[in-house]
C-alpha cells in the first residue's frame, strides 16, 4: 500500500531550529513518511528529534523535562534546564517552527528564560534545614542562572487564522510547577512517542504490549518477532509486568534474556502500532541491534507504519543501518520512492547544514561505497 | 577480473603519492576538486599532478559515464563540496566529438544545480569548452583526448607515445585485430593495451602506465590538458 498524505494524521514536512542545544540554526525539508537522519557524534541528531517531540505538543512544558529524562539527566534539575538554550545563552530565546500536516498546519514555539534568583539558593536561604534541595545546590556547583522557561506558540492554520497561547514551567523548592496554555487550555490533537536509548529499558513495554493483547494483534507482533528468532512459539504480561517468551520449554522466558535486539525489536514495533496516525521518534535506532538484524528490523518497521499510518524519525551513526535501509527500500523501489530520506547532519563551524539523500542517492552511494554519515 | 588485478589496483591506491584518501574517506580536503570517470583516470592524473608539482588539486572518480543520477549522490556524499572553490571535469567524447559530450554535461549538470543538492551550493556551467565560468565554485570541463575530437583516455596516451619504438609492433597487431570478425568494440584500449605490453614492466592500463612512467608527460599533446589544469 503506497502511504498517502492524508491530513487527518500528523506528519511533519519540515522544521526549523534556533538556538536549542547543541544547534545554533537548522533547517530540514521535504520530510517522508520514514526519516533516517545520521552524522558524526556531535552533529546534533537527538537535538533534532528532541525539537521534533517538544512540536508535537508545544504548549506542553513537561515536554522539555523529558527531554533530559530520554538523555539520562535528572529532569528537575534546573541546571539541566539550562542545557536546553545554545551556548547558554539565555538572552536568544529557543525558537522551535515546524511545518505540519492537518489544521493547524504552522506552529512556532519560542522558549524564553525566566530569571530570578536562583531556585537552588532562594531555597537554602528560605528553608536551611530542606535537606533535598541544600544537597542538590552542594552537589550541583553552580548557581543556576534560569529557574524556569516560558513557552509562547503560535498555529497557523490553512486559513491563515492564528491562534497563540502561553505556558510555563518552573522549578521551585516545592516540586515542579507547570502552568498549562492560557487564557484557555490547548487541546492538542497530534500523537507521537520518543524512544531512546537510555530508557529503552525502562518503558512500558508491558502497557505497550497489553494494547497490542486487547486489540487481537499478537499475531503480528509475533510474525515480527520471529524474523529474528523463529523458536518464539507464544508472548504475554507476567504479573511483575515483564514480558515473557514461550521457547517450547517448559517455562516461559523473559523476552529480556533473548538479547537487547529483541528487546529493542519489540518495544519499535509496539510503539509503532499504539502511535496510529502519529509520529514515532526511536534515538540511536541501531542500538542494541546486530547489523544481521537490522533488515528485519526495517522491515518490521515500514510494514508497521505503513499499516498504521505513522511517520517515523529515527537517527544512527551506522554505515550498516543505512545501507540496510537503502537495500530494502531497492527491494521495494515501486512502493517506497517517495516515502523514505535519510538526512546528513554536517556542522561546519557554528552552522549546520542538512544533506537530504533520496533513494537513488542511497542505492548509488551504497554501489560506489561513498560513506553517507 | 582476476584476483591478481584486484591486489595490483589496491597497490596502487597505497602508493599514490598525492590526493591520498584523507581519514574520511568521502571528506573532501583541497579547494579545488577535478572529477573524472574512472580509476585509470584517476591514477593519470595523480601522476600527472606530481609531475606539474601541483599539489592543491584533489581528484576524485565517479565510477562511470558522469550523469545527473551519479553526480548528485556524489556532490551529497563528499564532505566539504560547497567549499569547493573551482570544480573540473575530465570526460571521454567517446564516439561524439568534444562539443557532444560538452553540451551533454552541461545539462546533467544544470539538472543536478536545479535539485539543489546542497544547501548554498550554485552550479554553473561555462559558456564554451575552453571557458570557465565565474561563479564559486568555477566549474570548467575538459573532453578527453584533446578538447576537441571524439575518442577517450587511451587516445591522448596513444597521442603520447606517437614514435615510440614500441608503436611499431602495435601497429600491424591493431591491423590484424581490426580485421576479425567480431574485434574489441574499443580500438583504442586495445592499441594502448597492446603498447603496454611492449613495455618490460606490464602495469595495468594507461593508469598504470602512468605509475609505471609509460606516458610522456613531456609530450606537446598533453599542452591543452596543462592548460586547463593549471586555469583550474
Amino acid at each position: 500500500m503506497r502511504f498517502q498524505i492524508n491530513y487527518n494524521i500528523d506528519m511533519f514536512f519540515s522544521v526549523k531550529i534556533k538556538g536549542f542545544r547543541g544547534i545554533s540554526g537548522l533547517e530540514i525539508r521535504d520530510f517522508k513518511q520514514f526519516n533516517l537522519i545520521v552524522g558524526r557524534n556531535g552533529s546534533c541528531k537527538t537535538s533534532i528529534l528532541e525539537s521534533l517531540y517538544i512540536l508535537i505538543n508545544p504548549t506542553a512544558p513537561d515536554l522539555l523535562l523529558k527531554t533530559n529524562l530520554f538523555r539520562g539527566l535528572d529532569a528537575i534539575n534546573e541546571n539541566n534546564l539550562e542545557l536546553l538554550f545554545h551556548n547558554f545563552d539565555y538572552e536568544a530565546s529557543i525558537l522551535l517552527e515546524a511545518n505540519m500536516s492537518g489544521n493547524d498546519n504552522y506552529r512556532v514555539l519560542r522558549i524564553k528564560p525566566r530569571y530570578g534568583i536562583g531556585a537552588s539558593i532562594k531555597s537554602q536561604i528560605d528553608s536551611p534545614n530542606n535537606e533535598s534541595w541544600d544537597e542538590r545546590f552542594f552537589q550541583s556547583g553552580t548557581i543556576p542562572a534560569i529557574n524556569g522557561v516560558t513557552l509562547e506558540s503560535t498555529f497557523t492554520d490553512n486559513e491563515g487564522k492564528k491562534r497563540q497561547y502561553k505556558s510555563e514551567l518552573l522549578l521551585e523548592k516545592e516540586g515542579t510547577v507547570f502552568r498549562k496554555p492560557s487564557p484557555k487550555a490547548y487541546v492538542e490533537k497530534s500523537i507521537g512517542i520518543y524512544l531512546s536509548p537510555e530508557i529503552f529499558a525502562r518503558v512500558q513495554t508491558a502497557t505497550q504490549l497489553n494494547k497490542v493483547l486487547i486489540s487481537k494483534r499478537k499475531d503480528h507482533i509475533l510474525k515480527v518477532l520471529r524474523q529474528l528468532d523463529p523458536v518464539i512459539e507464544d508472548i504475554s504480561i507476567g504479573l511483575d509486568s515483564t514480558v515473557y517468551c514461550d521457547l517450547g520449554f517448559p517455562k516461559m522466558v523473559p523476552i529480556n534474556v533473548l538479547g537487547s535486539g529483541m528487546y529493542k525489536m519489540l518495544s519499535v514495533v509496539l510503539a509503532i502500532e499504539n502511535t496510529q496516525g502519529g509520529i514515532v521518534l526511536i534515538d540511536e535506532i541501531e542500538n542494541g541491534m546486530s547489523p544481521t538484524s537490522l533488515d528485519a528490523m526495517w522491515k518490521a518497521i515500514i510494514a508497521s507504519a505503513k499499516e498504521f499510518e505513522v511517520q517515523v524519525f529515527a537517527t544512527s551513526h551506522s554505515l550498516e543501518c543505512i545501507r540496510s535501509l537503502g537495500t530494502i527500500a531497492g527491494e521495494r523501489l515501486e512502493h517506497l520512492e517517495d516515502d523514505i530520506r535519510v538526512y546528513r547532519i554536517e556542522k561546519q563551524k557554528e552552522s549546520f547544514n542538512a544533506i537530504g539523500f533520496n533513494i537513488n542517492d542511497i542505492k548509488v552511494a551504497i554501489e560506489k561505497d561513498w560513506d553517507l554519515r | 577480473m582476476s584476483e591478481e588485478d584486484n591486489k595490483e589496483i589496491s597497490l596502487e591506491c597505497e602508493i599514490v603519492p598525492i590526493n591520498s584518501y584523507p581519514k574520511y574517506k568521502n571528506e573532501l580536503q583541497k579547494k579545488k576538486l577535478i572529477i573524472v570517470e574512472g580509476k585509470d583516470d584517476l591514477y593519470f592524473l595523480n601522476y600527472y599532478l606530481k609531475h606539474l608539482d601541483i599539489m592543491d588539486i584533489e581528484v576524485r572518480p565517479i565510477g562511470g559515464k558522469i550523469c545527473s543520477g551519479n553526480l548528485e549522490p556524489f556532490i551529497k556524499s563528499h564532505r566539504n563540496f560547497n567549499s569547493l572553490k573551482a570544480i573540473g571535469f575530465i570526460v571521454d567524447a567517446d564516439d561524439h566529438n568534444a562539443a557532444h559530450e560538452f553540451k551533454r554535461l552541461t545539462v546533467e549538470i544544470i539538472t543536478v544545480n536545479n535539485n539543489s543538492p546542497i544547501p548554498g551550493l550554485e552550479l554553473k556551467c561555462p559558456d564554451s569548452i575552453d571557458e570557465f565560468s565565474v561563479n564559486s565554485p568555477r566549474i570548467g570541463i575538459y573532453v578527453l583526448p584533446n578538447n576537441f575530437d571524439s575518442g577517450r583516455l587511451e587516445d591522448l596516451f596513444l597521442n603520447c607515445v606517437r614514435g615510440k619504438p614500441g608503436m611499431a609492433c602495435v601497429l600491424p597487431f591493431s591491423t590484424c585485430v581490426s580485421e576479425l570478425d567480431d574485434p574489441p568494440r574499443n580500438l583504442s584500449k586495445m592499441k594502448a593495451l597492446a603498447f603496454i605490453a611492449t613495455q618490460k614492466e606490464l602495469p595495468r592500463g594507461v593508469g598504470g602506465a602512468a605509475q609505471h612512467g609509460i606516458w610522456d608527460f613531456g609530450s606537446s599533446e598533453l599542452d591543452k590538458l596543462k592548460t586547463f589544469i593549471l586555469s583550474l
